[in-house]
């Protein structure tokens, strides 16, 4: 570090003092230049960098606590829903198709069922069944009474209830369920 | 500057003080004295004056005897600076007895009245000059100023005459008896008017009496002088200074002429200053200099030698600007700095926050959205069965329904039949219009034909239910 200085002290006395002046002036520039870019700029930048940084962590912050702050209610209502949330064996695509059958015998109601493929997501997994019954209008009315009661995470996608031509009190009813399946 | 060092060297000693600026005044920090052989071995000296003195960056001035130098008080007919400046150039180079380029001159304005300037000129020989130069340099001691020791005098004057109560009148005359040499300085508290010098001391007299006499004879002559060359000037009061024995003196030179005569020693001017080292010399010049500054003295000092100064001056304050611009970069840079460390840990802090927080509420929120799907889930079963019964409840004896289809998505039935009329499938809507949680009840088409029973309107409706449904 001594030797740099020395040769530039020595190269400095060497010039005339107006060129010692503009050298001195050039130097002083080039250091100011080199704090400013190499140093302040980057402070600067990253200063701004953390500050949205911070900003946008605080805003997770804020959400995460808000959805704490909802902890007790939520627990309270999921607790209300878990039966339709347990992963039994009930809950599988046989027990539902063996619930449905069940459900047709006892009504005395000709039933056809067609599982499609299940269609997989990030939170689970939903099968669909297309159910066919036919039966007098009332047991499929009390048929399909049980299906929109029944204690599983099924939901009615399509249903068409149509009489049946020559058959009189007959009436078919086509509806395509889906099961759904939480992780 | 913070210091000032000035340094003097008389036939028989050399001296040296410096003095440090404390709460904008100058105070004399030290006076040296060492008697000067003649084998003239002052850059030596110098530099060991100089030791642990921490000297470094003052402001030098060196002082050339009175009697090294040529005065003249001279009359020009102007009352303009510019015009007195080539006036006096004029006459330095026409009545100097020495070429004008081996002479180094300045001048002060004494007078100024009637359109007449009156200004003390000094000159020295360049040779002279040079030599000092050479020597201070060699000491390493380059200097800022070079001035006539009569000049320093009035310097010293200046600082004295302000701690003197009642006020001595003015013009004085200032009989510095040194060691070697005794200046005559008749000066203002602003500025010298007129000086002479004698180039002996108080080491060259062997009584007091011989001493006395020669100083009344030369105060004599030197308010001849006064008067001749500064027309209306007379003294006022005679002060003594200089060494111990001489200011002694002063009662009876003041009786011998008559004037108001005053022994005022040297340290008068200095305040609480240093103990001088040497009794036997005057700290009056140096340390007038050193605690006065010099500005308003005459300055001796070569041109390119000023050049010199003024870039060394020019460099200094570059330097001093830059150090602050860059203090105050580095200033920035650390508050930025501060500002990066206290983002940072904030951020750290949230994030640590954030991952206590994480695992429960992700489960809350899965929890959540579980809760919302059965909710959804429900809600629309409810609604299918809600629209299935309204349809069934509302459907009345004379129409008969064919297929209802009912769309989860679009949240949309639809109910096909038949009915007497077309009245009657009216009649008809407006009843399904009245089940709860129906929003829209539309006629699709009614078709009225003609069949083996008889008449029938067929028709088809749609039925839209409400999200807020149940």
């Amino acid at each position: 570090m001594r030797l740099p200085t020395l040769a530039i002290s020595s190269w400095l006395t060497r010039l005339a003092p107006r060129e010692r002046r503009l050298a001195l002036s050039a130097g002083i520039l080039i250091v100011s230049w080199g704090v400013v870019s190499f140093l302040l700029q980057p402070l600067w930048s990253r200063g701004e960098e953390l500050k949205s940084e911070a900003a946008s962590q605080t805003e997770k912050l804020d959400a995460l606590n808000a959805l704490i702050a909802q902890q007790q209610t939520v627990a309270h209502a999921y607790e209300q829903v878990a039966a339709y949330l347990q992963p039994t064996e009930a809950g599988t695509q046989a027990g539902l198709l063996s619930e449905l059958e069940s459900l047709s015998r006892q009504a005395d109601l000709r039933l056809n069922l067609k599982p499609r493929p299940g269609k997989r997501d990030a939170h689970g997994e939903r099968l669909e069944i297309e159910v066919d019954v036919e039966g007098p209008q009332a047991k499929v009315l009390s048929f399909l009474d049980e299906v929109l009661t029944m204690p599983r995470l099924v939901s009615v996608e399509r249903l068409r209830l149509a009489s049946v031509p020559a058959k009189t009190d007959t009436v078919r009813a086509n509806l395509i369920l889906q099961h759904i399946t939480l992780r | 500057m913070s210091k000032r060092l000035v340094v003097e060297w008389t036939r028989a000693s050399l001296r040296l003080a410096m003095a440090e600026r404390v709460g904008g005044k100058f105070q004399l920090r030290s006076v040296r004295c060492a008697p000067l052989a003649a084998d003239g071995t002052i850059p030596e000296k110098l530099r060991g004056f100089l030791d642990g003195q921490k000297a470094a960056g003052a402001e030098v001035t060196a002082v050339i005897p009175r009697e090294q130098v040529i005065t003249r008080v001279v009359k020009f007919p102007t009352a303009s600076d510019a015009e007195l400046a080539s006036m006096v150039e004029l006459y330095a180079r026409a009545q100097l007895p020495y070429p004008r380029e081996q002479t180094v001159v300045d001048y002060q304005l004494l007078d100024r009245r009637e359109g007449f300037s009156w200004a003390a000129i000094v000159a020295c020989q360049r040779e002279v000059v040079d030599r000092y130069v050479a020597i201070l340099q060699e000491a390493g001691l380059p200097p800022q100023c070079l001035t006539v020791s009569a000049s320093a005098v009035s310097a010293w004057w200046r600082l004295a005459a302000a701690t003197l109560t009642p006020k001595v009148p003015s013009p004085c005359l200032v009989i510095h008896v040194d060691d070697a040499r005794t200046d005559f300085v008749l000066t203002t508290e602003e500025r010298t008017l007129f000086a002479r010098s004698l180039a002996q001391g108080f080491g060259d007299w062997t009584s007091p009496g011989e001493a006395i006499e020669l100083l009344l004879a030369e105060v004599d002559r030197s308010r001849t002088a006064a008067r001749k060359e500064l027309p209306g000037t007379e003294v006022r009061a005679i002060i003594v200074t200089g060494v111990a024995g001489a200011q002694a003196w002063a009662s009876d030179i003041g009786q011998r002429i008559g004037l108001p005569t005053l022994a005022v020693p040297p340290h008068q001017a200095f305040g609480a200053g240093p103990a001088i080292q040497a009794q036997e010399i005057s700290p009056v010049v140096i340390g007038g200099i050193a605690c006065a500054g010099t500005e308003g003295l005459l300055n001796l000092t070569p041109t390119e030698q000023r050049g010199l100064v003024q870039h060394r001056r020019q460099v200094r304050e570059l330097a001093l600007v830059s150090a602050l611009g860059l203090g105050a970069l580095v200033l920035g840079a650390a508050v930025l700095g501060a500002n990066v460390s206290r983002h940072s840990r904030h951020v750290s802090q949230v994030e640590a926050l954030i991952a206590q927080l994480e695992p429960e509420a992700r489960k809350v929120k899965e929890q959540s959205r579980a809760v919302q799907l059965v909710e959804t889930v429900l809600e629309d079963r409810r609604r299918v069965a809600a629209g299935l019964a309204g349809i069934f409840g509302m459907t009345p004896e004379g129409v008969g329904l064919e297929s209802v289809n009912v769309d989860r998505t679009k949240r949309e039935l639809s109910v096909r039949g038949n009915a007497e009329s077309t009245q009657a499938v009216l009649d008809y809507v407006d009843q399904l219009r009245g089940v709860d949680g129906m929003e829209e009840v539309r006629l699709k088409y009614s078709t009225r034909r003609v069949t083996p029973s008889g008449e029938r309107t067929d028709f088809e409706l749609l039925l839209r239910q409400g999200r807020e449904h149940l």
